[in-house]
């Protein structure tokens, strides 16, 4: 079958089988950012924001997603612009093997968003759904901090 | 101190950015032109022979490309384990073995145009099996009347014990003094037996290969490896295709913890490739990580000492018994480790005996883990040490500040045991412990807290300590190499042998390299890990890459600096005496002053006269493996009535020598600690009574998240070991040893119970509270 | 290879035509349906376009359509009512990605052996609206024992006729924070100065999937407070469970006890040494 996406602010139109996920469906084309860790909901290496709630895409129909909005940690920042939490991340030392990153920051994106000086505690239930194997999440914890003060003092 | 201007800095990790912006590649994020993929069916038996696969099924369906089994394609006998040459694992599988030997074992595995129907195949193949008996109980497989699980042809490549017939894969014996003889001058005998399990190292990215072909037919191997020469090596071994038509590349890697120090796909996709002359990928779903790739090793450890009521220890006897599975990948150097890297921690015990066994059973198979046999070790070595300082009434901490190794000594362990040969002798030339055991103390509240059995309502407080040391590379074995050249502008390409596998060494490598030109990191550019490309590298293991690829990389830009000088003494007339390299990139001339910067020393060299590129290149093995300390402490919180240990805070308080990276240090020594605390507590295998493992997902295994993490407290006590990159030792692994130990230590303290098997799930801590209150 | 058909209806009563279909599965967003596969289906009814996405309070009766998800729940009721025993349970069940996919519609249908709903739901007395073909409202246990019930037909919504008001405690046996709970405590209760109004209790996560503590109930029902230290919670909260993971059957079993006398001293007595 054949669905049209809204990915981080471009239209695509994809085709795919009908019990198709959307992780499997954003890497075949192309959006190797988000990462299979487990495929079955319990890692988070391939949360993306779609409608503006973190999920699993592993976990979400592609069919059941057509037509809404999808954003990967490609449509936040690049390289070449990063976003200030993308920024803090790498600041932090709170990037080791990186695998987990990308959904990561998108859960630190949906947190800061709602909660814009977020207690530890609402730190730790917003990335409740992210594994990390390497950090410890020591500076994972100490990234999103830094990136909640540079965000709010810019605004 | 000395005075560093990049090593000893928080410089930021050089990948670290293209990974938050997602556009790092990792194994299965490469593109290659119609790939075929490659999915695995696995023995659903523990134990079983081979006797008829029937693959037409699979062949008949559309898209199906070639089913590869026992029946059609042969291997010889090599390991997994990718490790020096020849390895000390026994060769004791195939890449299709005619009898599978545990739970998950690969039967074969099908081809197919695309992964869904790879899978689909793969599970329409009907194996017929002749069941043989399992063998679980690693206590039993040494008796005569068990299962053999090896057969005739299996065989060590190095001059090492192996006796399948009784299935021993591995063994290390050794002894100094007289053990005997020191118990009977003992007050008090302390013996236990601890059990550690088997667990999974859960790196997020699961096991993933590629195999494409260049424009000369050559085949490339993108791997998520941390070991890509071996990986090379193995799958020319294992498939005969030549190695100079091989070449492995290692892109990001989502985590190893030794799991990928296995060589497990890469034949298997090079074999594929080879033969269809199409591209091939394989990537592996996480039950098949659990089920299929490695395990740490179980072991059981048994301590015995004779100690005097002053706590001198007149002798110290340690028997242990490892599970290492199906197959021996790692089997003798981690139950070498178990001994190695623990006993020398008390260098004064004039009378030891240690015997080791590592035994084949139907089971996971056991593999290289972060800590590797350390871990295990230490669990025991560390309660063994609080039960005698209980029993002579001494504080751990002032207990083991005057007995540990020290600078300036030694320990006949170090000789006695390396890892398939024998050990290197080797005096300790830093050891900062005294000082990590005394942070540590000040940093989780020891005096205040421990004995206190602070109470409100059915929760009680404890803590814990414990020690450990682990090495920095394998002496004698491990090999990293480095060479650089230099660009028109001033820059510095450094290709290293060296795989990072996320714990930050293409980081710490350009520091060191920019430290020893004067430059600041982004003028070095560093490719690491493609065996075309870079210079050979043993891999990322045994906490070597910081030690020795840092020394060679070390070593390959003093070359370059040597360059630079009689290169700018060509170019000025200046005698090389009076030049110097100073900071910013430039040669700067003692005798007037002037400076000459790199960029023109490139352009003069490349452009001007007698023209030639600046570049060098330098290996490093290591003679000695100086050991990281550390000191380990866990406050914990123990519920009476339920058995549920949380902890509250740990410090791990280490010393690495010079920390080149101090953020990447501690962002080391805090991912062990938690790695530590989540085996220590919730990890674990479960299996049926076929030997089936039954919670392969983390639906339930549990692994510590970000709602579980305590108060997580690193410190660095720096010290500087001569034979380091500017100081530099090992931390990688060595933070895995302490928590399992200091939390078993802490819930004694807590509740006067001594938890002496893994995990410490709250069941088994409210039996023993019952047990101990006679319930 | 099976055709399957995704259907995205915009009324109740289409849904309802579609699910009289042989074969065909409602999807409500959550994950039930990816874990299962489509495999046996020939359509998938995606309810997501039905007005279903809503909660409301009229009368202390709440009411919450079969489309919102958890995390809407749990964040709606912390503002409507935030003492509501379902803030808790709903906000800390899974975690935050899939509490943002799991429905309530979907919860109801499965009612899986570790649901962090079915506990609070037994205490608060909720009702199950569906539509289609066997349209109407079902109590807990009419529900639970009847699942063909749910053939061609739709949850629309979940009612809680009497959510509000209440001092509660919610506890979850977790191994790690992101863990599905080997059993679960529910502990509703109203007091008038030293005397118990109302108290309910449930285990969930037994062999009977949820239990409600009569004994208990019965035992405290209009007493006063000090009647609780009376009572042996111990062992009148004892539930039969199966081996899990999480522990052995006798294990659990006891410290699910433990648990409740802990959520009955929190709700009545105040404080206490929760976590």
């Amino acid at each position: 079958m054949k669905g049209s996406f809204i990915v981080n602010g471009k239209k695509a139109e994809w085709s795919f089988a009908p019990d198709a996920v959307l992780l499997d469906v954003l890497r075949n084309n192309g959006h190797t950012e988000v990462h299979r860790g487990c495929g079955e909901g319990e890692c988070g290496a391939c949360a993306v924001i779609l409608e503006g709630r973190l999920v699993n895409s592993c976990q979400v129909f592609a069919a059941s997603a057509a037509g809404q909005k999808i954003t990967t940690v490609a449509g936040i920042g690049s390289i070449h612009s990063p976003h200030p939490i993308q920024q803090a991340f790498v600041e932090a030392g709170a990037i080791q093997c990186g695998f987990c990153t990308p959904a990561m920051i998108l859960a630190v994106f949906c947190l800061l968003q709602k909660t814009p000086n977020p207690t530890d505690d609402e730190i730790r239930k917003a990335l409740d759904g992210n594994l990390c194997r390497c950090t410890g999440y020591v500076k994972i914890f100490e990234a999103v901090r830094l990136a909640a003060r540079r965000m709010s003092s810019n605004e | 101190m000395n005075e560093f201007s990049v090593v000893g800095k928080p410089v930021l990790k050089v990948d670290s950015l293209s990974l938050a912006c997602g556009s790092a590649f990792f194994t299965a994020d490469f593109t290659v032109k119609d790939p075929l993929f490659l999915a695995f069916f696995y023995s659903p038996h523990a134990h079983a022979e081979i006797t008829a696969i029937d693959d037409s099924p699979a062949r008949a369906m559309e898209g199906v490309v070639d089913v590869f089994h026992s029946g059609n394609t042969s291997s010889g006998l090599f390991t997994t384990a990718g490790q020096g040459y020849p390895e000390p694992s026994p060769y004791d599988t195939r890449l299709f073995n005619k009898t599978v030997r545990y739970a998950g074992d690969i039967v074969g595995a099908v081809l197919a145009e695309s992964d869904k129907t790879a899978r689909a195949a793969a599970r329409a193949i009907a194996v017929e099996y002749t069941l043989l008996l399992p063998l679980f109980d690693p206590e039993k497989a040494m008796d005569g009347d068990v299962p053999r699980i090896h057969g005739e042809d299996e065989y060590a490549p190095l001059p090492v014990a192996y006796r399948p017939e009784q299935n021993i894969a591995g063994e290390v014996l050794f002894s100094f003094g007289n053990v005997e003889k020191g118990f009977t001058e003992a007050d008090f005998i302390e013996e236990e037996t601890y059990n550690t399990h088997c667990t999974s190292h859960c790196a997020m990215e699961p096991h993933a290969a590629t195999a494409s072909f260049d424009e000369h037919g050559r085949l490339v191997i993108y791997s998520s490896t941390q070991v890509p020469f071996h990986a090379r090596r193995i799958v020319s071994m294992t498939t005969g295709i030549p190695l100079h038509r091989i070449r492995v590349v290692k892109p990001r890697i989502g985590g190893g913890f030794g799991s990928k120090q296995e060589v497990i796909l890469e034949p298997y996709v090079a074999l594929a490739a080879w033969k269809h002359k199409r591209n091939v990928r394989a990537e592996l779903t996480r039950r098949e990580v659990f089920t299929t790739v490695r395990t740490r090793h179980a072991m059981r450890v048994r301590v015995k000492s004779g100690f005097k009521k002053d706590g001198t220890i007149t002798a110290l006897q340690m028997d242990d018994l490892m599970n290492t599975g199906a197959y021996g990948a790692h089997a003798l150097t981690v139950l070498s480790n178990a001994a190695s890297k623990v006993l020398p921690m008390f260098n004064k015990i004039p009378n030891m005996a240690f015997t080791g066994h590592a035994v084949y059973t139907t089971l996971p198979v056991g593999g290289a883990y972060r800590g590797y046999g350390a871990t295990q070790g230490y669990f025991a070595f560390n309660q063994h040490v609080d039960a005698i300082c209980r029993k002579v009434g001494a504080d751990f901490v002032e207990y083991v500040k005057k007995w540990h190794i020290r600078e300036g000594e030694t320990s006949e362990v170090f000789r006695a045991i390396g890892e398939g040969t024998e050990g290197v002798s080797q005096i300790v030339r830093s050891c900062k412990l005294t000082e990590c055991l005394d942070r540590g103390a000040e940093e989780i509240r020891w005096n205040e807290l421990r004995g206190k059995r602070l109470r409100s309502g059915s929760v009680v407080k404890g803590v814990g300590a414990a020690v450990s040391m682990q090495g920095s590379g394998i002496a004698m074995v491990d090999m990293g190499s480095a060479s650089m050249k230099m660009n028109d502008d001033g820059s510095f390409n450094l290709f290293a042998g060296a795989t990072d596998i996320g714990t930050g060494s293409d980081t710490i490598l350009s520091q060191i390299a920019a430290e020893r030109l004067g430059i600041s990191v982004e003028m070095i550019v560093i490719l690491s890990s493609d065996t075309d490309l870079t210079p050979f590298d043993t891999g990322a293991y045994a906490s070597s890459t910081t030690y020795i690829s840092g020394q060679a990389v070390l070593r390959c830009a003093e070359k370059i600096g040597e360059q630079l000088l009689s290169t700018a003494s060509s170019m000025t007339g200046a005698p090389v005496g009076n030049l110097s390299i100073g900071k910013g990139g430039k040669v700067i001339n003692s005798a007037d002053g002037s400076e000459i910067p790199f960029s023109e020393i490139a352009c003069y060299s490349m452009y001007s006269r007698n023209q030639f590129q600046i570049q060098a290149q330098a290996s490093f093995f290591g003679e000695e493996s100086p050991p990281p300390f550390m000191a380990h402490f866990a406050e914990v919180d123990v519920d009476m009535e339920t058995g549920r240990v949380r902890v509250v805070k740990f410090v791990s308080a280490g010393d690495c020598g010079q920390p080149i990276n101090p953020v990447l240090a501690l962002g080391q020594i805090e991912g062990a600690t938690l790695n530590g605390i989540s085996y220590a507590l919730t990890e674990q295998y479960l299996f049926d009574a076929k030997g089936k493992m039954t919670n392969n997902s983390f639906w339930d295994y549990k692994i510590y998240g970000s709602l579980d993490i305590p108060e997580v407290k690193a410190i660095l006590a720096e010290s500087s070991e001569p034979s380091g990159p500017y100081g530099a030792k090992s931390i990688s692994e060595i933070g895995i040893n302490g928590p399992a130990p200091a939390i078993a230590n802490a819930i004694f303290d807590a509740v006067g119970i001594r938890l002496r098997e893994l995990p410490m799930t709250p069941e088994k801590v409210l039996a023993a509270i019952k047990a101990k209150a006679g319930r | 290879m099976n055709r399957i058909e995704w259907y995205f209806p915009e009324t109740i009563d289409e849904a309802a035509a579609l699910l009289a279909r042989e074969r065909t599965v409602p999807h409500g967003g959550g994950t039930g349906l990816v874990k299962s596969g489509l495999s046996s289906f020939s359509g998938v009814v995606d309810l997501a376009k039905l007005p279903l996405n809503y909660l409301k309070m009229e009368k202390g009766i709440l009411e919450i359509g079969a489309s919102q998800t958890f995390a809407s729940v749990a964040e709606n009721l912390s503002n409507l009512c935030p003492d509501c025993i379902l803030v808790a349970a709903l906000g800390s069940a899974a975690s935050t990605p899939l509490r943002n996919r799991i429905t309530i519609g979907g919860s109801v249908s499965f009612f899986p052996p570790w649901s962090d709903l079915i506990g609070p739901f037994s205490v608060l007395e909720g009702e199950i609206c569906t539509e289609g073909k066997n349209s109407g409202t079902y109590d807990l246990s009419s529900w639970l024992a009847n699942r063909p019930v749910q053939q061609g037909t739709l949850v629309t919504s979940v009612l809680l006729p009497d959510a509000a008001d209440w001092d509660s405690c919610y506890y979850r046996e977790v191994r790690v924070g992101f863990d599905y709970p080997a059993f679960t405590v529910s502990v509703v209760a109203r007091k008038n100065g030293s005397k118990i109004e109302k108290v309910r209790a449930a285990v969930s996560g037994g062999l009977e999937r949820v239990t409600r503590l009569s004994g208990i109930e019965d035992g405290l029902n209009g007493k006063d407070l000090s009647q609780l230290a009376s009572l042996d919670v111990k062992k009148m909260a004892r539930v039969t469970f199966g081996r899990k993971p999480a522990g052995s059957a006798e294990y659990l079993s006891e410290i699910a006890a433990v648990h409740v006398e802990r959520c009955l001293k929190s709700v009545l007595l105040g404080g206490g040494e929760l976590r």
